[in-house]
């Protein structure tokens, strides 16, 4: 769908990966991987650990070296080079600040690399200290520092090289939530201020859903879904990402019925209609996706949907979560948004349960 | 640059034995009895031969002997004779020497190995180790039959016709007395450099060249600043231990080159004058407690050594 639409009109793309592959002894990190990243875009890898994502970040930024297949930065095959060659630069996962440097030599360190003017190192230094609001912090040491001013030590110190592409590998991982979702507000800021291209890699879905322009899902070592984030959290394409991504219900059975991109699945005797992912065919068996939030309660008196019985109510901050066992047996969980009087349904309440078919997504299994 | 960053390096860390001394001082008065066993040692083999060697120094020597009367002759003729302090002096170079010297056989060796994968990293440290499972003098033996008129590199310049006949400058002079040292040594400055370069964090260098910086780049400006606490321990060490060499100077060095370490041994065993001799030990003492004290005032050696690091 849109994942095809890549570097559609002018330009090149600011990282094109052509078919990389990768093995470290028997395992394959990377298969046969393609992609192409949007100049000036946020993209994310979002997978499990060990699904092939920071091998390839590592492969972009030149520290890994691809088995078979290309990378081109700004156009420019950039085959064997290695990292000090490339004009990219990464954030770490663990930040590898240089102990023995003050904050302001950390960020000056690859300026003095390209031999740029003192009194210009200068200049940009206190420009970046300014974007990333530690301008009081130039003459620390970096263990004098708290974990998001060295977060943002870090990012000051990739971005003030104005690199044609900015690589995280999971760098917000050890920071506890609240610094986080602080530090996601920063990045996107500084992302919207510079305007370069950032490729993210994370494990964290939220993290990925907030921050990105595009995100690509990786599993054993390939892209399985590449999109915009409301297009893979709405239109998964296959149980992997829906599972990774949100929270859903998953109803196993059989097409009933299945025309162009709409669909029926018969599960415990029971119709659920939605749209289909990809051709089906009748009679063959299928999973229905159905998110949480997109599951509606209705009162018993309603018409609309299945009858159902409530069987569990967990408070969950913002919402609550409703689990019900439906006609057919089937055991389905609503999320539906807390309200000052608290929720409506109580254990052992007779309720329907109902959907808008466009929520539901039929799988192939 | 690199002594900048080791001053704050120490300024940023608490001596031990100089901060917070009341509190110590406390408990040490309530559970002293503890310490006992630990000061009775200090005592019996530290103090005591210090303090022995001490009195000795301002006894009176005769032709038979020394006698147990007060005198400062002893350290008169020290300050008053060229030959001891000339032998001071070279002393405090050769050891200067031996010392840069190891460093630099040392360290690309320490930098090699802490590079190394798991498989080679530990038959390096074994071949590294394995010369030090004999003892000191042996060692230092062994260079005879290398370095010797007929020994094995003059068989070899021989053998290969660089040389008609054998050459005679390969010993008994400093620079064999150097070869000995280095080789002596080279475990005491290899541990601590070593240990320094095989913590540091790989992901430096990865940030050093994603930077910018080339592998000699990198080099000077992340791994070398990082490794400095190892190399001033290792460089204390060795310089300590040159300054009282005995038997690499006496084994491979000629006239010229003997150490302080050997008249001082001369006294004891051939001149027979224990007092000039206890006195010519002080006095090395003192050298070498200036020199050290010098050194840490300037470098913070005595942080490497107390072992705060973190």
């Amino acid at each position: 769908m849109n994942a095809s639409s890549t570097s559609a009109g002018a330009g090149v793309s600011a990282v094109s990966v052509q078919h990389v592959t990768k093995r470290f002894n028997e395992t394959t990190a990377l298969d046969g991987v393609s992609l192409e990243i949007r100049r000036g875009e946020f993209f994310s890898l979002l997978g499990p650990s060990g699904c092939g994502k920071t091998t390839l970040l590592r492969i972009i930024g030149g520290f890994e070296e691809a088995d078979s297949g290309e990378v081109l930065i700004a156009g420019r095959n950039v085959g064997a080079d290695p990292p000090y060659r490339r004009r990219t630069n990464m954030i770490f996962q663990h930040l590898a600040l240089f102990p023995h440097l003050t904050v302001s030599e950390n960020i000056a360190f690859g300026l003095e690399m390209k031999k740029v003017s003192r009194t210009e190192i200068d200049r940009k230094v206190g420009d970046i200290l300014k974007l990333v609001r530690l301008e009081d912090y130039g003459k620390r040491k970096i263990d004098e520092l708290s974990g998001g001013q060295k977060q943002r030590v870090a990012i000051a110190r990739a971005l003030v090289n104005e690199p044609e592409v900015l690589l995280l590998d999971e760098p917000l991982g050890a920071l506890d939530l609240q610094l986080r979702l602080q530090m996601h507000d920063e990045l996107k800021r500084i992302h919207r201020a510079i305007g370069s291209t950032f490729i993210l890699v994370t494990h964290d879905q939220t993290e990925a859903i907030t921050l990105s322009d595009r995100i690509a899902v990786m599993n054993a070592g390939q892209i399985v879904q590449l999109g915009t984030p409301a297009d893979i959290y709405s239109r998964p394409i296959n149980r992997f990402v829906a599972n990774f991504i949100g929270h859903a219900n998953f109803i196993d059975g059989e097409v009933a019925a299945a025309s162009e991109n709409k669909g029926e699945l018969r599960a415990g005797g029971v119709i659920f209609a939605g749209r289909t992912a990809g051709a089906l065919r009748s009679g063959q068996p299928a999973t229905a996706v159905l998110r949480y939030e997109h599951l509606r309660i209705l009162p018993a008196s309603s018409s609309a949907g299945l009858s159902a019985v409530v069987e569990d109510v967990a408070f969950h901050g913002s919402s609550f979560r409703v689990t019900v066992r439906a006609e057919g047996g089937i055991r389905l969980v609503s999320e539906i948004a807390g309200s000052e009087d608290g929720v409506q349904v109580k254990l052992g309440d007779a309720v329907r349960v109902d959907w808008r078919p466009e929520s539901l997504t039929i799988l192939d299994q | 640059m690199l002594l900048e960053y080791y001053s704050t390096y120490r300024n940023t860390r608490k001596l031990p034995f100089v901060a917070g001394q009341s509190a110590p001082q406390r408990r040490a008065s309530r559970g002293g009895w503890l310490l006992a066993p630990a000061m009775a040692w200090l005592f019996l083999f530290t103090i005591v031969p210090v303090a022995m060697m001490l009195v000795l120094s301002f006894w009176t020597s005769t032709a038979y002997g020394i006698k147990a009367e007060f005198t400062l002759d002893n350290y008169r003729t020290i300050f008053g004779e060229p030959v001891y302090l000339s032998t001071f002096a070279r002393t405090l170079r050769i050891a200067a020497v031996t010392t840069a010297l190891t460093l630099v056989v040392a360290y690309p060796v320490a930098l090699i190995v802490s590079r190394a994968r798991g498989g080679w990293k530990a038959i390096a440290l074994l071949f590294i180790f394995l010369p030090f499972w004999t003892s000191y003098v042996v060692r230092s033996f062994l260079w005879l039959p290398m370095l010797g008129r007929n020994g094995l590199i003059n068989f070899l310049l021989i053998k290969l016709g660089i040389v008609t006949r054998p050459v005679d400058w390969l010993i008994y002079n400093e620079g064999a007395v150097y070869v000995g040292l280095v080789y002596a040594y080279m475990l005491f400055m290899f541990l601590p450099i070593y240990q320094s370069l095989d913590k540091q964090d790989r992901k430096l260098e990865e940030a050093a060249s994603d930077l910018g910086a080339t592998p000699a780049r990198t080099f000077w400006r992340v791994i070398l600043p990082l490794s400095l606490p190892g190399v001033f321990s290792g460089c204390t060490m060795v310089f300590m231990f040159a300054c009282g060499a005995y038997v690499t100077p006496q084994l491979l060095g000629g006239a010229s080159s003997l150490m302080a370490s050997n008249v001082i041994g001369s006294q004891f065993q051939i001149s027979n004058n224990w007092a000039l001799g206890s006195a010519l030990s002080i006095t090395l003492m003192v050298i070498v407690l200036f020199c050290f004290m010098l050194g840490s005032s300037r470098l913070g050696l005595l942080q490497v050594l107390s072992g705060s690091r973190r």
